[in-house]
């Protein structure tokens, strides 16, 4: 598996996100992007249908912390529309709640991340990983096709 | 003179009543219904509720157990704010009820004291269940906790405030029809069918509505405006290139277990909620559903 190829947008966009928010909402979905790309790797590890490799797997799990650190940043007022942008209004009316999120999954990335060392300790650490995808995105993502 | 003030009388009672027969909760629905006598089945009737989603509406909000069912969401659609009421084995909610009761209710949309529900309660859907399934999720129910907590009165515009009206609403979007078998579907497409077309309402959010808030038929399963207001829109469930073409049966099954799409995001708004129901069901079962959602018939996406 080529990590660098797989990461590389992820990794871009949060570089580029500190520097400029001309296009603040293509930002935040490639950030959410990588996320994908990263929870796709990690499953397909899990699940046995990808060889198990340490270093992509640790990968996963410092994409996840990066993306907590900078997706609170990219939702300025004035980004609540434009771009089909799947963003609720609740992310500007609840911005605490929704700031405490990202800061409560990078505690929970944070606190597994140090114990991975094979597929067994990845499969537990990713599970907590990934639980808060669902209750996020109920809260702060609107429905769209 | 008083020969007018009749005729002007009549001519105005003549239409109240003509309403008032047609609106009559009596009027509409499929009729008494032959009660099964064997014992329930709890573990069919768990099955039932959480295909159901009983839970994403009826859970009180703002607390963690998805069993306490008191009630009290505020739904809002585009005819007013709709308070969910409570459900629980309390006085309350349906603890008084008897199981013909909760069949009318499930599948005429009538209550006990003989009033039409809102079709923001999905009767429309839940008609289509077998009435031992009923039965079994009536004594699933009546398991639960009884929680007390009176629901409130629906917050609505005229003309929708006028509950009469439903009956009429019925007479023309409460299609009568049962759910037949099809014979040349496998076993298992058949119960997606019914899990699909009738306990889980997929229809109901997924697709678009006309002026009276019924689902319109050429873009059943196609998507449509959140019923709920906002920005958002339901997508289109059908394997249309606006859909969910290229979608293989395996790809419905992964959302309904764990709310990754093929390109791993992860489901939002209230599909959330769904999927809480979705993943506790027998795995069978989400096979079945995951089978009827991919055969659907293509449709392009509905307008926003």
């Amino acid at each position: 598996m080529n990590k660098s190829t797989l990461f590389a947008a992820a990794v871009a966009a949060m570089l580029a996100a500190g520097a400029a928010h001309a296009d603040v909402i293509a930002e935040r979905k490639n950030v959410m992007e990588g996320v994908g790309d990263a929870t796709k790797a990690g499953t397909q590890m899990v699940r046995g249908q990808a060889p198990f490799d340490l270093e992509t797997a640790r990968e996963v799990l410092a994409t996840y912390i990066a993306a907590s650190e900078i997706m609170p940043t990219l939702f300025p007022e004035g980004t609540e529309e434009g771009g089909e942008t799947r963003a609720a209004p609740t992310i500007w009316s609840d911005r605490e709640g929704f700031v405490n999120r990202f800061e409560n999954w990078r505690a929970d990335v944070t606190g597994v991340a140090g114990s991975v060392e094979d597929l067994e300790s990845f499969t537990q650490a990713f599970e907590v990983a990934t639980q808060a995808c669902r209750d996020c995105h109920e809260e702060y993502r609107i429905k769209t096709d | 003179m008083r020969r007018v003030l009749v005729v002007v009388l009549l001519a105005a009672a003549l239409p109240a009543a003509v309403f008032w027969l047609l609106t009559s909760p009596g009027w509409t629905g499929a009729g008494a219904v032959a009660l099964p006598a064997a014992e329930p089945d709890l573990a069919n009737g768990e099955v039932m509720f959480d295909a159901g989603g009983c839970a994403s509406c009826h859970t009180a909000p703002e607390q963690e157990d998805r069993l306490n069912l008191a009630g009290g969401l505020a739904l809002s659609s585009p005819y007013g704010t709709f308070h969910v009421p409570n459900i629980s084995p309390h006085a309350n909610g349906i603890g008084g009820w008897k199981l013909e009761d909760f069949v009318r209710a499930m599948r005429e949309g009538i209550s006990p004291e003989g009033r039409h529900y809102y079709p923001s309660f999905p009767y429309t859907s839940y008609r289509r269940m077998r009435v031992e399934d009923l039965r079994d999720l009536f004594a699933y129910i009546a398991s639960l906790e009884p929680v007390a907590g009176e629901g409130r009165d629906h917050e609505l515009a005229f003309p929708y405030n006028v509950r009469r009206g439903i009956g009429l609403w019925k007479l023309v979007y409460l299609d009568g029809e049962a759910l037949a078998p099809d014979p040349a579907r496998s076993e298992s497409w058949n119960r997606g069918a019914y899990l699909v077309e009738g306990p889980a309402h997929c229809a109901e959010c997924h697709s678009a509505r006309n002026f009276a808030g019924a689902i319109m038929p050429e873009y059943r399963y196609a998507g449509g405006p959140d019923p709920e207001g906002g920005r958002g829109f339901v997508p289109n469930i059908t394997p249309h290139e606006t859909g969910i073409a290229g979608w293989a049966k395996e790809d419905v099954l992964e959302l309904l277990s764990s709310g990754f799409t093929p390109e791993f995001d992860s489901v939002g708004g209230t599909m959330a909620a769904v999927v809480r129901n979705t993943e506790r069901l027998p795995q069978a079962d989400r096979e079945a559903i995951a089978e009827y959602v991919v055969s659907l018939p293509p449709r392009e996406r509905a307008p926003r």
